[in-house]
């Protein structure tokens, strides 16, 4: 479908199996209430998922923290603020920083979401959605090029939770998902608990999401927690893990296979121990869906 | 204008408060109405914002309690709307902004509350530097002092107060209830930096004040003592800058300490 491309030709190189990042095991949100006890405890973690934009400052405390702990961990970059799918102007002081900030922390790859965080010159500091419509396509696979070029890397998008779709959308979000990461030939982010809420607020199978998701695109899965607002469940990071966002996970296993995991956690953060368990939560739930009696079944 | 530029344009402007809705762009949802889930991100706008400000002035808020502190996030969020993709960086003009606000401008130690905690977030995930020592210092050939040149780490702020700020921050920070707000007969003069992890303040008597000021604009120590010696007392000049020199070396306020090239000034 290379007509329906925008003007943008990448420089990096196709994705292939063999340019696919390894599953790194079962990770965690790099949160500062932690960073004693991680480098004091070496916990079983197997890798840290960093919020970039936290990173992305002159110095100082935050940054000898990440030090420390990219030295004993693999770690991932997750930001926020790439706003991809914005008409404005890629922000190109916050690439070079992006870019400035991965070649401090080597990670093992780069995400940001499907979203729009704002035009003329505001940031709304949310993941606003998208129209699922082929001008967005063009538009952000266009993008996602030009970023991949300057980064010298392919990134990873991830799905977003959202409260609402547009009227103009033309197709489903998964099926805007799985055309997007063939055309802009980037890996995919399946955030779990971001289709169940956005499966639950706009009425859709969850089901039919993760079976429209090219199964070789994804790379990473998120797990957390969300709460219930008044119209809408509301994707807000401050619970644990919910028992139906459990069992999608298991469903994602199956179609997906062994993905690295990790669970977000950013409000009404709790000792790293309960986290520990629910990651260990985690790895009981993919040691039981990927075991070979089960896949034979 | 694209059809996809023109949606994103209308719902911030929905989202900003600035139109009655988008809700014409929005499909219905399965429950509660278009309205209902434009407002969630219109409610998560003004939250986040709030909550940004919150985590930058904990004092402040602690000061102004939830209520004004809220009233003040909005005022602010209108007046400055994020420009910026990093949320650290929302909250930088507040002090000025409540130094012009007329309800605040009446409250300076507000303003000046709000201008000492950005100092220490500032000086906090300031730029790394090198850290000068004593060592570095006794390396010096003593007749060569004159032409000394600090630098001065750049996570130092230097300012000035005319409140009783530094008590009032005092008391919030110890969990107690802060002082009356008093306008103080002098100024007081101010310095902020960062030393190990840490971000910390002090209050400078007057001299020391106008000597590190002096060394930040490049002058060299034997300037600096001579400002000195006009200062106060002149037959104890030397000693006095000698003193300041080893207090800020072992605060780590001096990033390199280094002899002026000759020809130079």
């Amino acid at each position: 479908m290379v007509e329906n491309r925008g003007a943008w030709r990448s420089t990096v190189p196709p994705a292939a199996m063999d340019n696919r990042p390894a599953n790194l095991g079962f990770g965690l949100g790099l949160r500062p209430q932690h960073y004693a006890e991680i480098l004091e405890s070496d916990p079983a973690i197997d890798w840290f998922e960093i919020i970039s934009e936290n990173y992305m400052v002159p110095g100082g405390q935050p940054l000898r923290m990440l030090d420390r702990v990219a030295e004993r961990y693999p770690v991932v970059m997750h930001g926020v603020s790439l706003s991809i799918a914005s008409t404005a102007p890629l922000d190109r002081a916050y690439l070079a920083d992006l870019k400035t900030l991965a070649r401090r922390v080597n990670p093992k790859w780069i995400s940001d979401h499907l979203c729009w965080t704002g035009v003329h010159g505001v940031n709304l500091h949310d993941l606003m959605p998208v129209p699922y419509t082929e001008e967005a396509l063009v538009h952000v696979a266009d993008r996602i090029a030009q970023v991949q070029d300057y980064l010298g890397r392919r990134i990873v998008i991830e799905n977003v939770s959202s409260y609402m779709e547009y009227e103009c959308s033309e197709m489903s979000e998964w099926e805007f998902v799985g055309e997007l990461a063939r055309r802009a030939d980037c890996w995919l982010l399946l955030d779990v608990n971001n289709v169940f809420v956005s499966g639950v607020n706009h009425d859709f199978n969850t089901g039919s999401f993760l079976d429209a998701v090219p199964r070789d695109r994804v790379v990473q899965f998120h797990l957390a927690g969300h709460s219930e607002g008044e119209s809408c469940l509301i994707d807000t990071h401050d619970a644990a893990v919910c028992e139906a966002v459990w069992k999608l996970y298991g469903k994602a296993l199956e179609r997906f296979g062994a993905v690295s995991t990790m669970i977000e956690r950013d409000g009404n953060i709790p000792p790293l121990a309960d986290l520990l368990a629910e990651l260990d939560q985690a790895r009981a739930i993919a040691a039981r869906v990927l075991a070979p009696e089960h896949q034979s079944l | 204008m694209t059809k996809l530029a023109t949606l994103q344009a209308e719902v911030q402007r929905a989202i900003l408060g600035k139109t009655s809705g988008a809700d014409h762009l929005i499909a219905a949802p399965p429950l509660g109405t278009r309205l209902d889930r434009l407002g969630v991100y219109r409610t998560a706008y003004g939250l986040r914002l709030t909550e940004f400000l919150q985590n930058d002035y904990e004092k402040l808020r602690t000061y102004l309690g939830d209520v004004r502190f809220r009233e003040l996030a909005e005022s602010y969020s209108a007046a400055h709307p994020s420009d910026q993709p990093n949320a650290r960086w929302f909250s930088r003009h507040l002090p000025e902004f409540l130094d012009t606000a007329p309800h605040y401008r009446r409250h300076p130690e507000v303003a000046e509350l709000a201008l000492l905690e950005r100092a220490l977030n500032d000086a906090f995930d300031g730029p790394e530097a090198p850290v000068c020592t004593m060592a570095d210092a006794a390396a010096i050939k003593p007749e060569d002092f004159g032409e000394v040149i600090l630098g001065i780490a750049p996570t130092v702020h230097r300012f000035a107060v005319t409140t009783n700020v530094t008590s009032l921050w005092a008391s919030l920070k110890c969990g107690e209830a802060p002082p009356p707000p008093e306008d103080m007969a002098q100024k007081t003069e101010l310095i902020v930096w960062r030393q190990a992890s840490g971000s910390r303040f002090r209050i400078l008597g007057d001299e020391e004040a106008m000597a590190i000021d002096c060394a930040s604009q490049g002058l060299t120590f034997g300037v600096i003592c001579e400002m000195i010696a006009v200062y106060d007392d002149a037959g104890s000049a030397a000693l006095r800058a000698a003193g300041y020199l080893r207090g800020w070396i072992e605060a780590a306020i001096i990033s390199c300490i280094r002899i002026r090239a000759e020809g130079t000034k």
